[in-house]
C-alpha cells in the first residue's frame, strides 16, 4: 500500500494535481445464520477499497479502485483529472492540513471467541426462541456476525490518521402463529465484547414480542393520545437525521435554514451528537476529513445551537468544522453525517406514562420510512402498528393503521420526554438514540 | 480473463477437500461512473473500479460463501481452506473438465460504450434536463440531476466444469424536481434506465422527462392533502407494477418459497388471484433494465409466466432452493456484486396487457384514488403485508379526476390485492428500481398496464372527511 500511495504522489505531482489525499478502508467479516439446526449461512470475507481525492486547477476530483495495481495509477490520476475538470459548483473543497497531524485509535477489545463458541451461540439464540412458548412457530433467522474494520487517511500536507475497531452483532427474527394469523419480530444486541452477547435475552425479547402483538384488530380513523415508542421515535430521528447537516441547509433542503438560535422544538427537546465513545458505536477520535470529532448539543432545550459542519460547508458559512465530515466508504462522496446522536431521555418511565395517558395508543412500528416521509417538508403518512391503550395498559394489539402529521410540528407539540432511552443498529448516518415520547394528539387512519 | 483457467481450477478444488458437494467461483470487475449535479452545477463526479472473487461452497442444502477483494492466488487459496475448513463430510467430488460457454449471441447489444464517453458529454445532457425542468415553473425550487453507468465482466465457473462469461452494460438517468408552494415543498422524479451504453442517453427524451418530473412537483405542492379512507384506487400503468413486484413477486421468489416463508408456498396450480391476472418476469426482453444474458449462477436468462389467468404456474428459482424444493432452477439466481452469494431474484416483472379500457376503469369508479405515479414502499415478506407512497395521485368522483391530493399512502396484504384486482387495461409500461433483498440491490424492472384494485387502505393526511 505503501509502495502505491507514493507511486499514486509522484504520478499526481507529474500531471500537475495540487494536492491529494487516499483514504482506506479494509474490512474482515465473520457471519452465521442457524436455522432449524443447521449452519444455513455462513460467511467469510476480507475486502478493501482506496479512495483518492486530489484538487486539479482549484477543484476536486476523486476516484477509487479495490484493485492495487502499480498499472492502473496513471488510469487513475487521469480520471481524477477528467473529473475534477467536470466540476462546477462553485463552493471549493479543502483537504485538511492539520499541520501534519498524526492520530492513532484502536477500539477493539481483547474478549474474541473462538469460532465454534459462535456458531454455539447462534444455536443456542434460535434453541431459546423455539424454547419460550409453542406459538414460536418459525424462527427464520438466528444471525451472529463478527465485524473487524481498519481505516487510514493520509494527504500531501502529511496528515496521517488510522482507527481499527470490531464488534459483534446478534439478532433473532421470528414468527409466531396461533389460530392462523402470524406476526413476526425482531431483537438484536451489540456489543464489542464478544462475552457480552446473550442468547437468551435477544430470544426472549424477539418472541416476547411477537406473541404480543398477535390478533391484531384495527381501530376506527381519528385523532388520538399516543405514546410513540423509542424505537419508533429513532425511525424518526434517523429519517429527520439530514435536517441539521449544514449541506441540506445550505442547499436549501433544511427547514432549519435560518433558524439558529432560535426555538425549533419544545424546551423538552435537547438533541445531542456525541462522538466520544459515552454512547453509541460511531466513536470516532476524527472524521473523515482528519478533523477533532467533539460532542455537542445541536438542539438545547429547544434551541438550534449549531448545524453539523464539514470542512467545505464551514468555509461557506465562516466557521469551524465540528468534525461531522463523513464518507460512507471508499466508494462514497464526501457528505455530512451525525455521529451518536440523541434525544436526551427525560425523568418517567414508559409505563408511568401510559398510567397517566390512560386512553390512547401506543405505536410500536412504522413502516415505509424511505417513502410515506418527506425529510424537507416533515411530513409523514407512514403505516404503523401497535397497541390501543386503555385504563393505561395494552387492551389489544393494532394494524394496518396509518399515522400521519408533521415531524416539525410534532417536535412543538410533544407532551413528554420519556426516560427509556434506546439505541437502535449504527446506519452510515449515524448511531441514532431515543426514549419513547407522549403525544396529546395523532392523527390514525383506521377502519 | 478474468483469472486463469488453473487458478479458478485450483481454487474450486481446493473448497471441495473436506468433502462438500459443490464449489462455484463469481468473479467481477466493474467499471462505474456517476455524477450528481445539483441546482445544474456538477456537485460530484466518481469513477471507480469494483474487483474480487466470491466463492461459494454447497453440501446437501447448506451453503457457505466468501469473498475477496484480493485477487492473487494465493490469497484465493487462503479464502478456499477456510471456508472448506468448516465442512467435515465424507468422499470427495472430483471437477469437471471445463464447459465454456460461447457463442451465445446476446440480444442486449451496446452500441456506445460508456469508456468511449468523456465526462462532458454526460454533464451536457445533464444541463439539458437541469435548464427544461427550471423552466417549467416558476415555483420550482431545486433540480438534481443524476447520471450513472456501469460495466461489469463476470465469470462463473463450478465444480461441474461450467464456465461462463459475461458482460453487463448498464446507463441511468435520473431527475428530481421540488416545487414549493405557499410552504409546501414537494418533489416529483424519474430514473429511467436501460441495459444499453451512452445510446440510452443520446436517444432519451431529456425534455419530456424534465418535465414531467417538474409537473408532478408543481401539481403536488398545490394539491390538498389526500383524505384516508378505503376506496377503489386505480393504478396507472409502468412503475405502478411495484406493487406487484413488491407484494406478491417477493413472495414468488424461491428464497422464501422454500423455506415456507411466503404466502404462496406450496399453491402451484392454485388460484392465487383475480382471472383478470397474468404476471410474468421475463429476463430476456431486450436491452430492459432487469436483462442480462445470463444469470448469476451462469444460467441463460429467460421467460417466466408466473400466474396465468389467476392460476399460479411458476416460482422463480435458483439452484440451491430449487434442490431445497425438489425443482428445477429457472435462471434466476442474481447478486449485486462478488460480495452477496446469489440467490432467486426477479428481473423484469409486470402484469401483462389486459382487454380493459381505460376510459371503462374511470367509468367503473365513482369514488376512489387514481395513483398516476407510485413512489416507494416495502413489504413484509411473511405477512404480506405492504405500503406504498403515490407520487402523484388525484381523487376520482363519478368516474371523472376530480383534483390533485398529496400524500397518499397504499397499505393492505399482497394475497388480498390479487384477489381484488378488477381491471386491467391493454396500455402495459415498465419502470426502472433498484430492487434491496438477501443478494444485495440490483436493477430490476417493474411493469404493469393501468389497473384497478376494488378496494386498498388509503392512509392520508386528513381525517376521514368526505
Amino acid at each position: 500500500m505503501k509502495q502505491f500511495w507514493e507511486a499514486f504522489l509522484v504520478e499526481s505531482r507529474r500531471r500537475g494535481v495540487e494536492e491529494v489525499e487516499m483514504m482506506m478502508q479494509r474490512s474482515k467479516n465473520f457471519s452465521i445464520n442457524v436455522y432449524e439446526s443447521e449452519l444455513e449461512k455462513y460467511l467469510i470475507s476480507e475486502d478493501g477499497g482506496y479512495a483518492f481525492r486530489g484538487k486539479s486547477n482549484g477543484k476536486m476530483g476523486s476516484v477509487y479502485t479495490e484493485l492495487l495495481d502499480l498499472e492502473l495509477i496513471e488510469e487513475l490520476v487521469a480520471a481524477l483529472i477528467e473529473n475534477a475538470d467536470a466540476i462546477d459548483s462553485v463552493d471549493p473543497e479543502f483537504l485538511y492540513p492539520g499541520s501534519g497531524q498524526r492520530m492513532e485509535s484502536d477500539l477493539r477489545q481483547e474478549n474474541d471467541g473462538t469460532e465454534a463458541e459462535k456458531i454455539k451461540f447462534a444455536m443456542a439464540l434460535e434453541a431459546a426462541a423455539v424454547q419460550y412458548d409453542s406459538r414460536i412457530h418459525k424462527v427464520s433467522n438466528s444471525f451472529f456476525a463478527e465485524q473487524e474494520s481498519e481505516y487510514q487517511l493520509m494527504n500531501s500536507h502529511g496528515l496521517a490518521c488510522s482507527e481499527q475497531d470490531r464488534y459483534y452483532m446478534a439478532y433473532s427474527y421470528l414468527t409466531a402463529e396461533e389460530e392462523n394469523d402470524r406476526q413476526t419480530a425482531f431483537a438484536f444486541q451489540l456489543s464489542r465484547d464478544f462475552r457480552e452477547l446473550n442468547p437468551e435475552t435477544i430470544a426472549k425479547e424477539a418472541a416476547a414480542e411477537a406473541i404480543s402483538i398477535l390478533h391484531p384488530k384495527r381501530i376506527p380513523s381519528g385523532s388520538y393520545e399516543a405514546i410513540l415508542e423509542n424505537r419508533v421515535v429513532v425511525d424518526f430521528l434517523e429519517s429527520f437525521g439530514s435536517i441539521f447537516s449544514a449541506d441540506a441547509v445550505q442547499k436549501g433542503l433544511s427547514r432549519m435554514k435560518g433558524k439558529l438560535n432560535e426555538q425549533v422544538a419544545s424546551t423538552m427537546i435537547t438533541l445531542v451528537d456525541d462522538p466520544t465513545g459515552a454512547v453509541g458505536f460511531l466513536t470516532q477520535p476524527f472524521d473523515s476529513e482528519g478533523v477533532n470529532t467533539q460532542k455537542k448539543n445541536v438542539v438545547d432545550q429547544g434551541i438550534l445551537k449549531t448545524y453539523l459542519h464539514n470542512l467545505k460547508t464551514a468555509h461557506k458559512a465562516g466557521v469551524e468544522s465540528t468534525g461531522n465530515a463523513h464518507k460512507s466508504s471508499y466508494k462514497g462522496s464526501m457528505g455530512i453525517s451525525a455521529s451518536n446522536f440523541y434525544l436526551a431521555p427525560g425523568d418517567r418511565s414508559k409505563s408511568a406514562m401510559l398510567a397517566e395517558m390512560k386512553q390512547g395508543v401506543m405505536i410500536t412500528e412504522v413502516q415505509g420510512l424511505h417513502s410515506g416521509l418527506n425529510p424537507v417538508s416533515g411530513d409523514f403518512s407512514l403505516a404503523a402498528s401497535g397497541f390501543l391503550i386503555k385504563d393505561g395498559v395494552k387492551d389489544h394489539a393494532v394494524h394496518q393503521i396509518t399515522i400521519a402529521g408533521n415531524w416539525f410540528q410534532l417536535l412543538q407539540e410533544i407532551h413528554e420526554v420519556g426516560a427509556d432511552l434506546w439505541f437502535g443498529l449504527p446506519s452510515s448516518g449515524g448511531h441514532f438514540g431515543a426514549p419513547s415520547i407522549w403525544l396529546k394528539s395523532l392523527s390514525i387512519a383506521g377502519e | 480473463m478474468l483469472i486463469s483457467q488453473i487458478t479458478a481450477q485450483r481454487v474450486l478444488e481446493t473448497a471441495l477437500e473436506t468433502g462438500a458437494d459443490f464449489s462455484e467461483i463469481f468473479v467481477e470487475k466493474k467499471r462505474v461512473n456517476g455524477v450528481l449535479m445539483i441546482g445544474g452545477a456538477v456537485e460530484t463526479v466518481q469513477s471507480g473500479l469494483d474487483s474480487g472473487l466470491g466463492l461459494r461452497i454447497i453440501f446437501g442444502t447448506q451453503s457457505l460463501y466468501g469473498y475477496t477483494s484480493d485477487l492473487r492466488e494465493e490469497s484465493l487459496l487462503r479464502l478456499a481452506k477456510t471456508l472448506a475448513a468448516a465442512v467435515n463430510e465424507p468422499g470427495k467430488q472430483v471437477l469437471n473438465p471445463w464447459m465454456i460457454r460461447n457463442g451465445e449471441t446476446t440480444p442486449h447489444g451496446i452500441v456506445i460504450p460508456p469508456s468511449s464517453i468523456h465526462m462532458k458529454n454526460r454533464i451536457e445532457r445533464m444541463k439539458e434536463a437541469h435548464d427544461y425542468a427550471t423552466a417549467y415553473d416558476s415555483i420550482i425550487t431545486q433540480v438534481s440531476v443524476r447520471y450513472a453507468d456501469a460495466v461489469q465482466d463476470v465469470l462463473i465457473a463450478n465444480s461441474q466444469g461450467k464456465w461462463v462469461e459475461d458482460q453487463r452494460t448498464r446507463t441511468r438517468f435520473s431527475i428530481s424536481s421540488v416545487a414549493e408552494y405557499q410552504g409546501e415543498m414537494q418533489t416529483g422524479g424519474f430514473s429511467p434506465g436501460a441495459f444499453q451504453g451512452y445510446e440510452f442517453v443520446q436517444n432519451l427524451d431529456v425534455k419530456a422527462v424534465a418535465e414531467e418530473s417538474a409537473r408532478v412537483a408543481v401539481t403536488m405542492a398545490k394539491a390538498d392533502p389526500c383524505p384516508a379512507g378505503t376506496f377503489p384506487v386505480i393504478i396507472d400503468n409502468g412503475f405502478g407494477g411495484v406493487i406487484f413486484h413488491e407484494a406478491c413477486g417477493h413472495g414468488l421468489e424461491a428464497t422464501s418459497v422454500a423455506k415456507n416463508n411466503s404466502i404462496f408456498s406450496n399453491r402451484l396450480g392454485e388460484k392465487i388471484a383475480s382471472e383478470k391476472v397474468t404476471a410474468i418476469d421475463d429476463g430476456t426482453i431486450e436491452n430492459a433494465w432487469g436483462s442480462s444474458l445470463y444469470d448469476d449462477e451462469g444460467e441463460l436468462q429467460r421467460k417466466r409466466v408466473l400466474i396465468d389467468r389467476g392460476v399460479l404456474k411458476s416460482y422463480m428459482i435458483d439452484h440451491l432452493n430449487g434442490k431445497r424444493m425438489g425443482m428445477e432452477a429457472t435462471g434466476s439466481s442474481r447478486r449485486e456484486s462478488y460480495k452477496y452469494a446469489p440467490t432467486s431474484r426477479m428481473s423484469n416483472t409486470y402484469i401483462a396487457a389486459g382487454t380493459d379500457s381505460v376510459e371503462s376503469i374511470f367509468a367503473a369508479t365513482e369514488n376512489g384514488l387514481y395513483a398516476k405515479y407510485m413512489g416507494g414502499g416495502s413489504v413484509n415478506p411473511i405477512t404480506g403485508e405492504f405500503n406504498f407512497s403515490v407520487m402523484e395521485g388525484y381523487l376520482v368522483k363519478d368516474g371523472k379526476i376530480d383534483r390533485p391530493v398529496r400524500g397518499a399512502t397504499l397499505i393492505g396484504k399482497g394475497s388480498d390485492i390479487l384477489h381484488n384486482i378488477d381491471f386491467v387495461s391493454n396500455n402495459l409500461a415498465h419502470g426502472q428500481g433498484m430492487c434491496g433483498s438477501s443478494s444485495g440491490s440490483i436493477p430490476a424492472n417493474v411493469g404493469q398496464p393501468m389497473i384497478r384494485v376494488s378496494s386498498i387502505t388509503v392512509g392520508g393526511r386528513k381525517g376521514e372527511e368526505e
